[in-house]
């Protein structure tokens, strides 16, 4: 039998998922004529064209083609409650009786508040349409707290479309004047923050990567941040967009370190569009409309009905601390049992992240950075999102995963058995 | 070539042509009917893959035995270059072979005390036979012809031939359907600490099994009596290790009545529980013979050894122009064999394996332990990579599941599906890994264990077992 060679078997892959898929590959060729690459939004889009989702329920998605799929992508991140979760439904529906859109304050946004703050400690919250919004204000209050112009994000780190430093900044991303860290590197962000101290305004990260890879950062290395920070006025603002899930009180809490700002977004709305940013009162005063130097703070739907209510359920009724606790526990197990598979198969893959949230690369040995993740075969991970959507399984092409409540173990265990399966074929790829 | 077992063979074709035509050892024929082998393709270093291409952890060792790990290339490569060189040579009488005669010399440089002779058999319980046939030669050499009594004990394994069977004594082992030999062993008692009587301390049961001994003495003569067959730590009949003590006493009563004492290290030899042999360096006694098999070899091939001391050889070998040593096998001293055991005891000593052994061992005794606070969880005992655990119904107790449960088989079977192999015995689960295991490795074995126990646990409480 002739050797394997991953091009080829990467052909035949991509060429059965477009033969499944005649519906999906036109509804593409339709979509192309109205919107770049029949996309609106760039990490959803994979060769040879996306997935196309006609409906869901539970952790269930059913394509137009009528493929069903269990789905590990989660949105991301802030699909956590599933696609139908009957209790969203209903407050939802509620939500919608008493009107949409009001133009003024109300108490579902309070309700919301108390809880966030009291949740993820911190002194005051305000609300946004995405964690995009909420990063780029938490920066922008940060420069206007210290009077200082620059920022310094991590190397690789991700915080939103405008706010993207893989490969240094995307050509799209606002024009903050940037210094940037090194994940993980003591040594050479401490420098960093001490040459740039009288110029730096705050310091941005994920406490794990979560887009970025699911590469956790060292005890060590968020001490020093939270050390030299302190030490030289400059804000510390973690980005807990997607970690906040990983504990009752966010990963911050979890790590016992805690930031001057930090930011939410995803989960939290109940799956309605959410973003926030909050934490240390002197800070977010800034905001404070009474106050004749008061900053603007804008965004028609900053306070909608429909996020502030099911928000407000979801954060109370459904991913309680105990649901939270339970969740992760359940993606720990997932994680080691796929980590114990590679090691069983000896193959180049890792599964990496934290509770919940999992990411597989197609690599072996230490993961502590975005670089070390830099040169993995990209066709690899094409492969395995293939082949687990082959056999009913919906990930990230990046193989990132975030579990939903409504994710069994007996959906874990048909998981294991999939990723097995794609190794037993494909192993001579892998080792 | 490795990873492709997959797509190499015919997973179906192998379980039926095995299904159709093979008896094994130990058949169950109602559940391999319907169940089948599982068919085992490939190995590399502690992984075994199947039929089908899933690589399983072997926690087994093969059957305590793959002590080197599998896939060892420089083994196969002796063993084919010793093919070409010499695959077959004579060795009754007067003839030997170099591979044959430099294993002797190792083996006695290994061995203590003055183990120094070596007769070679192909395997575990045929070194059984010769070492008994040796000891009822030795008396009778000696001018006692009336010392042909084996005492044994209770639990023990020492092979499967007719003479084997009969001196061995596992629970179920004895079928009433095959025929043993007559007014030839006695069984003791198990030296099993777990299951002592109640309230009784570990050093009245050492009391107990050595007086025990001193009155079987007593009862037949130690005129009558040949020797004293022991695993030095009982292995398949539930690895027990012995109350402290217990076997130096035993040694001690054999020598003052010129009763042989045999250890029979077929799994205790070569590194498992950190040592070449175990007697001396693990137990503190030094006995007439040792029998190894096993993991002399690794596995790779057939090879037995029954190493003897320089009394019993100035004994069996005192002049005498009548006399000949009447026993031996067409394969005794097979260079092929003896050549494949060379390389893999320079595999051992060059990698260490003896100190991998005790160290990862080590932690595999720790990490086991957590498994004792699960509610079906008897008992997890062994030394280093020679470890089981014994399930039952009622801790304090100690009563046992019902046998309809399957509990050792329902636990090994969740296992296989999580890619780990477990040996099911009664009501243990048995760990016996290559001896290259690793600390990442252990903690897939008892975190992949312990899932299957917890699962096992669960069903057997909504089945109302428990």
């Amino acid at each position: 039998m002739p050797a394997l060679d991953v091009e080829t078997v990467l052909a035949e892959a991509s060429a059965g998922f477009a033969a499944k898929r005649p519906k999906t590959r036109a509804m593409h060729a339709r979509a192309s004529e109205v919107m770049p690459g029949g996309n609106t939004r760039t990490v959803l889009f994979t060769a040879p064209f996306p997935l196309r989702v006609e409906k869901a329920e539970g952790a269930t998605i059913t394509d137009i083609d009528g493929h069903s799929y269990l789905d590990l992508l989660g949105e991301y991140s802030a699909g956590i409650y599933g696609h139908s979760h009957p209790r969203i439904i209903a407050a939802a529906k509620a939500a919608l009786d008493n009107g949409l859109n009001y133009g003024a304050h109300h108490e579902g946004e309070v309700k919301l508040a108390e809880v966030i703050t009291r949740r993820f400690n911190m002194d005051l919250v305000r609300f946004t349409n995405s964690g995009t919004e909420a990063n780029m204000m938490a920066l922008a209050a940060a420069r206007c707290f210290t009077g200082r112009a620059k920022i310094m994000p991590m190397d690789g780190g991700y915080h939103g479309g405008t706010l993207y430093f893989s490969h240094g900044a995307s050509p799209v991303n606002a024009p903050f004047d940037c210094v940037m860290g090194q994940y993980n590197d003591v040594a050479a962000t401490r420098a960093l923050i001490a040459a740039n101290a009288a110029d730096l305004a705050a310091v941005i990260l994920e406490p794990m990567l979560g887009g970025g890879g699911g590469i956790s950062a060292s005890g060590e290395f968020l001490t020093m941040l939270r050390e030299e920070t302190s030490k030289r006025g400059i804000v510390l603002i973690f980005d807990e967009v997607m970690t906040s899930r990983l504990h009752p009180g966010g990963l911050s809490a979890k790590l016992g370190i805690e930031p001057d700002l930090k930011t939410l977004g995803k989960y939290v709305g109940g799956g309605m569009s959410f973003g926030a940013f909050g934490g240390r009162r002197d800070i977010m005063a800034l905001f404070d409309p009474t106050s004749p130097t008061a900053l603007p703070h804008a965004g028609t739907f900053n306070n909608n009905t429909l996020t502030m209510n099911v928000g407000h359920v979801a954060m109370t009724e459904i991913y309680t601390p105990e649901a939270c606790e339970a969740l992760n526990a359940r993606g720990d197990r997932l994680r080691e049992r796929l980590n114990d598979l590679f090691m069983r198969y000896q193959v180049k893959m890792k599964a990496m992240g934290q509770g919940s949230m999992i990411v597989i690369h197609p690599m072996a040995g230490e993961i502590n950075s975005p670089h070390d993740i830099e040169h993995t075969d990209k066709r690899l991970r094409q492969l395995l999102f293939l082949d687990l959507l082959e056999q009913g399984i919906y990930v990230a092409e990046r193989g990132f995963m975030a579990l939903s409540l409504m994710v069994t173990d007996a959906d874990c265990d048909r998981v294991l058995g999939a990723v097995e399966g794609y190794i037993t074929r494909q192993r001579e790829l892998l080792v | 070539m490795l990873h492709q077992a997959g797509n190499r063979f015919n997973a179906q074709e192998l379980w039926q042509q095995d299904h159709d035509h093979v008896l094994h050892p130990y058949q169950h024929f109602d559940s391999f009917k319907k169940e089948g082998s599982l068919v085992l393709v490939e190995g590399d270093g502690c992984y075994v893959t199947d039929a089908t291409g899933r690589r399983y952890l072997d926690g087994i060792g093969g059957m305590w035995c793959v002590n080197a790990g599998y896939g060892r290339k420089e083994i196969a490569e002796t063993m084919a270059e010793q093919a070409m060189q010499l695959c077959y040579s004579n060795f009754f009488v007067d003839v030997t072979n170099a591979p044959a005669a430099r294993l002797a010399a190792k083996l006695a440089e290994l061995a203590p005390g003055t183990l120094n002779h070596v007769a070679y058999a192909t395997s575990g319980s045929c070194a059984v036979d010769t070492a008994i046939r040796m000891a009822h030669f030795y008396h009778s050499r000696r001018g006692q012809p009336s010392r042909h009594y084996v005492i044994s004990r209770k639990n023990s394994y020492h092979g499967s031939t007719y003479l084997g069977m009969t001196v061995g004594l596992r629970d179920g082992d004895q079928s009433p359907h095959f025929k043993y030999v007559p007014d030839l062993v006695h069984h003791l008692s198990a030296p099993y600490p777990y299951r002592r009587p109640d309230a009784m301390s570990m050093e009245a049961f050492s009391d107990f099994l050595v007086d025990e001994f001193a009155a079987k003495i007593a009862e037949l003569g130690a005129e009558n009596i040949a020797c004293f067959i022991a695993e030095p730590a009982q292995a398949s009949g539930g690895v027990c290790i012995p109350p402290p003590n217990y076997l130096p006493r035993m040694r001690d009563l054999c020598t003052k009545h010129g009763i042989l004492f045999i250890a029979d290290e077929i799994v205790t030899a070569f590194g498992r529980l950190g040592h070449f042999f175990a007697s001396e360096a693990e137990f503190g006694i030094i006995p007439d013979m040792i029998l190894c098999a096993k993991g002399l070899t690794s596995g790779y091939i057939p090879l037995s050894a029954v190493i003897f001391s320089d009394e019993v050889y100035e004994a069996i070998s005192a002049a005498d122009p009548d006399v000949w040593f009447t026993h031996g096998y067409t394969y005794s001293g097979h260079p092929v064999a003896c050549a494949v055991a060379l390389k893999n005891i320079e595999i051992i000593e060059r990698e260490d394996l003896c100190g991998n052994a005790a160290r990862v061992g080590d932690y595999l005794e720790k990490r086991l332990g957590e498994l004792r606070d699960i509610e079906i969880v008897g008992d997890v005992r062994g030394r280093r990579l020679m470890m089981c655990v014994e399930y039952v119904k009622d801790k304090k107790t100690r009563e046992r599941l019902p046998d309809s449960c399957n509990i050792s088989k329902r636990i090994s079977n969740a296992c296989e599906a999580d890619g780990l192999l477990v040996r099911p015995i009664g009501h243990l689960d048995v760990l016996s890994p290559p001896l290259t295991i690793t600390r990442e490795q252990v903690d897939f074995v008892v975190d992949t264990l312990k899932r299957a126990i917890l699962k096992a646990t669960a069903e057997l409480k909504a089945e109302g077992v428990i």
